[in-house]
């Protein structure tokens, strides 16, 4: 992905899923073992160049 | 303005080719003689998701995970081996259950150490005295996360000890069969 310094956690997380047709409000963004939250940038969080960042299932369960 | 991310490449995982688990390793069902199955979970995963769901079924609180493992092909079938369960702290009530906020980055740290190419391949969830189903909001869940082919919803009631499995199917869900082997090692 190609990322600028002052995109946001949730920019990257809709644009992941915008391309694969996920619904970018069910899941969050896992950097190693730290969770990234929405507004946060790139540049403060330090992530750098070959990073690997995942989308995991945030689901629900209900009656 | 910074201009939006945009994937550049992408990497697909390949489903290797390896035989399911053999007969005579198989401890659930019993009569395996009609069995092909889409769903494997090891006994230890098994086990792990009915003491977790136990330990909360007192309360009748929910409890939930991922299942984690791999999919596979063999001739011409693709099915699911559930290797491990991973959970860690919920938000959770007698009728629903999510992820607690704080409980993500220990998750994170128990997916970190599997040590292998895993895959999220479903979850598991508890219905404690209201029986195995999917509800409303747990198709809602597995259409928005968990919609692959070989994404597999399980359902636990601890309190009727009863364990179901399911997929999406149309609008709707089926249950499938699913196999409880042995792993070796």
């Amino acid at each position: 992905m190609d990322l600028e310094s002052d995109n946001t956690v949730e920019e990257i997380i809709e644009s992941a899923a915008s391309f694969w047709s996920k619904d970018p409000g069910a899941y969050v963004l896992k950097w190693g073992r730290k969770l990234l939250r929405g507004g946060l940038m790139i540049s403060d969080a330090g992530i750098r160049d070959g990073d690997t960042l995942e989308l995991i299932p945030d689901p629900e369960g209900g009656i | 303005m910074a201009k939006p991310p945009k994937i550049v490449g992408e990497h697909k995982k390949e489903f290797r080719v390896i035989p399911p688990p053999p007969q005579d390793m198989i401890v659930h069902p019993v009569d395996v003689s009609k069995g092909t199955f889409e769903l494997y979970l090891t006994k230890t995963s098994k086990d792990k998701i009915l003491e977790h769901c136990n330990a909360f079924a007192d309360q009748k609180l929910e409890v939930m995970g991922f299942l984690i493992g791999d999919v596979l092909r063999w001739k011409n079938r693709f099915f699911s081996l559930v290797k491990d369960v991973v959970s860690t702290d919920l938000k959770a009530t007698n009728i629903s259950v999510r992820f607690a906020k704080e409980g993500f980055e220990p998750l994170f740290e128990e997916l970190d150490g599997l040590n292998y190419d895993y895959l999220i391949v479903g979850w598991y969830h508890s219905h404690p005295g209201l029986g195995c189903f999917m509800s409303k909001k747990d198709i809602e869940t597995q259409k928005r996360t968990f919609n692959k082919p070989y994404h597999m919803a399980l359902v636990v009631d601890p309190l009727k000890t009863e364990m179901k499995a399911y997929k999406l199917k149309d609008e709707g869900y089926v249950e499938k069969k699913f196999a409880v082997y042995l792993e070796t090692g």
